[in-house]
């Protein structure tokens, strides 16, 4: 998300801001909010529509879904194949954040590579933007467990060996593919509308710190992107035309610029990319490339990966004042859980940037601009 | 290293995820000391009151799917009823599972909040015995 604030308007309300956001967007351990309750019946609308649910209820405006990737709903969903146990994990979930490595970071643009692409994405230099990370909660990794159930089934019927009982698959076209698909992009859609109802609540804390429109304070949505997600796509492979399943699994899509699914705001660019960092570092805005399409069926890298386990970086962090570390470099943190920030510390993770020239040095997204976090809150 | 009556479980380390090995001389042992185990990851057990009681039936076609499935349970009343468990009392037939759990519900006022557990995983699962009694590995996914 952007602002059409700088850094130096923000600077003297972010605590304010970081403790509003936190009392607004519930995260941790079972959490929510109590004025959004949803029916089984309408959950599953959620399922099937995605944010367009979310929009119809008066989260967000209508312009959103124009900046979402597969404008915030994919199709096919079938939620009479997902199980009343992930809706009922999924019921007091949505509009939250979670815990672990799902984040809300407020930052502010500290250097731009390419300034045709900023333009285009509405970004600048000193100018302040959120960040949302969170997906689709335990309804989503019900539909993760109830399917590996069935999944393993297949893997036997059909034959196909395997090397670990974490995995298992089945033939996309067959009933128990197409049901896993269908199933999955109902979980898919419960992200998107999960991110958008927190979008819109960041909007409102924005307004009430500063007693401010929404529109008046520049709020828009950038780009929504998914991570870990399977999709039905077409790529050129030996010179043909061919309809694919692209998983993409610790990585995110970036389609190149004049591509049809490339919001046409940004068509001359590319579809943008965010690539999160630590909460004490940096974060990437990048966009996609041909070199992309042609090399890694439009998909590039989604964060930065840690680099140390949480329980090694419980012992690396044993008897320091992390929250205050970071706020000495003018980073503030809250957070729900009281192991999270110590599990999260920045240098348990690579360093982003390391990663982005990687990707960047590949040709397989491009640099758009960097972001450091002024505020953050975690579940 | 936390040891209780029935077993003793410790925290693996694992770069994305969390994982418990446990150790007991029985089955039933095991069962019991992963639940608190799966409880130690999201808060402090000793935090917790005995105040509600649950009771499980489960079976499946093997050892490992059972202690998965069993875990996966507690999960989803964490999940959708916020319930905790501090003491379990598992009963094992074969492949059935019979059994009963006393806790509490979350309160973040009350009770430490650890890490939220996304879910139970069949990665790098085991439940074997050895000539000191049983042993099994569970990793979590958070």
């Amino acid at each position: 998300m952007r602002s059409g604030l700088e850094r130096k308007e923000v600077k003297g309300h972010i605590r304010k801001l970081v403790e509003t956001l936190f009392r607004n967007i519930p995260s941790g351990i079972g959490s929510k909010r109590k004025d959004l309750r949803l029916s089984k019946a309408e959950l599953k609308k959620v399922l099937v529509k995605g944010v367009g649910w979310a929009v119809r209820q008066g989260f967000g405006l209508e312009e959103d879904p124009e900046h979402i990737e597969e404008r915030g709903c994919i199709q096919g969903a079938d939620p009479d194949l997902i199980s009343d146990r992930a809706l009922e994990r999924g019921r007091p979930q949505l509009g939250t954040l979670g815990s672990g490595n799902h984040f809300v970071e407020v930052g502010y643009v500290d250097e731009v590579y390419d300034e045709h692409a900023a333009k285009a994405l509405g970004l600048f230099l000193d100018q302040v933007t959120i960040i949302i990370h969170t997906g689709s909660r335990g309804l989503g990794h019900q539909v993760c467990d109830d399917y590996i159930k069935i999944l393993m089934k297949s893997t036997q019927k059909y034959g196909i060996e395997l090397p670990d009982r974490q995995l298992c698959c089945a033939p996309i076209a067959s009933e128990e593919g197409r049901q896993y698909l269908a199933a999955m992009a109902g979980a898919a859609n419960y992200a998107f509308a999960n991110r958008q109802i927190i979008f819109h609540w960041v909007r409102e804390t924005f307004e009430r710190v500063f007693q401010m429109s929404s529109e008046r304070l520049g709020l828009r949505l950038i780009y929504d992107v998914c991570h870990n997600i399977a999709k039905i796509e077409t790529h050129r492979v030996d010179g043909k035309e061919r309809k694919l399943c692209v998983h993409r699994k610790g990585a995110t899509r970036a389609f190149p610029p004049h591509h049809p699914d490339t919001p046409v705001a940004y068509k001359d660019v590319g579809q943008p990319v965010l690539i999160p960092g630590d909460m004490g570092r940096y974060s990437y805005v990048l966009v996609g490339t041909e070199q992309a399409m042609a090399e890694t069926f439009g998909s590039t890298c989604h964060g930065a990966g840690r680099v140390m386990s949480r329980k090694q970086a419980m012992r690396v962090s044993k008897g320091r004042a992390i929250i205050r570390e970071l706020e000495d470099q003018g980073i503030t943190v809250r957070s729900a859980g009281k192991t999270t920030v110590r599990e999260e510390i920045p240098e348990a993770y690579k360093d982003v940037s390391q990663v982005v020239e990687v990707v960047s040095g590949a040709g397989i997204s491009k640099k758009v601009v960097r972001l450091r976090p002024m505020g953050v809150i975690k579940g | 290293m936390a040891t209780h009556p029935q077993g003793s479980f410790q925290f693996i380390d694992h770069t994305a995820d969390a994982g418990i090995l446990v150790k007991a001389p029985t089955l039933e042992g095991i069962f019991e000391t992963a639940g608190l185990g799966f409880s130690e990851l999201v808060t402090r057990v000793d935090s917790l009151n005995c105040l509600i009681q649950r009771q499980f039936r489960l079976q499946e076609d093997d050892m490992e799917t059972l202690l998965v499935s069993w875990l996966q349970e507690l999960l989803y009343l964490l999940d959708t009823e916020g319930l905790i468990f501090g003491r379990f009392q598992v009963n094992l037939k074969d492949l059935a599972l019979e059994a009963t759990a006393w806790g509490e519900v979350f309160d973040p006022e009350i009770h430490t909040m650890k890490t939220e557990v996304k879910a139970v995983t069949y990665h790098q699962l085991e439940v074997v015995e050895d000539d000191q009694g049983w042993k099994a590995q569970v990793i979590f996914d958070i």
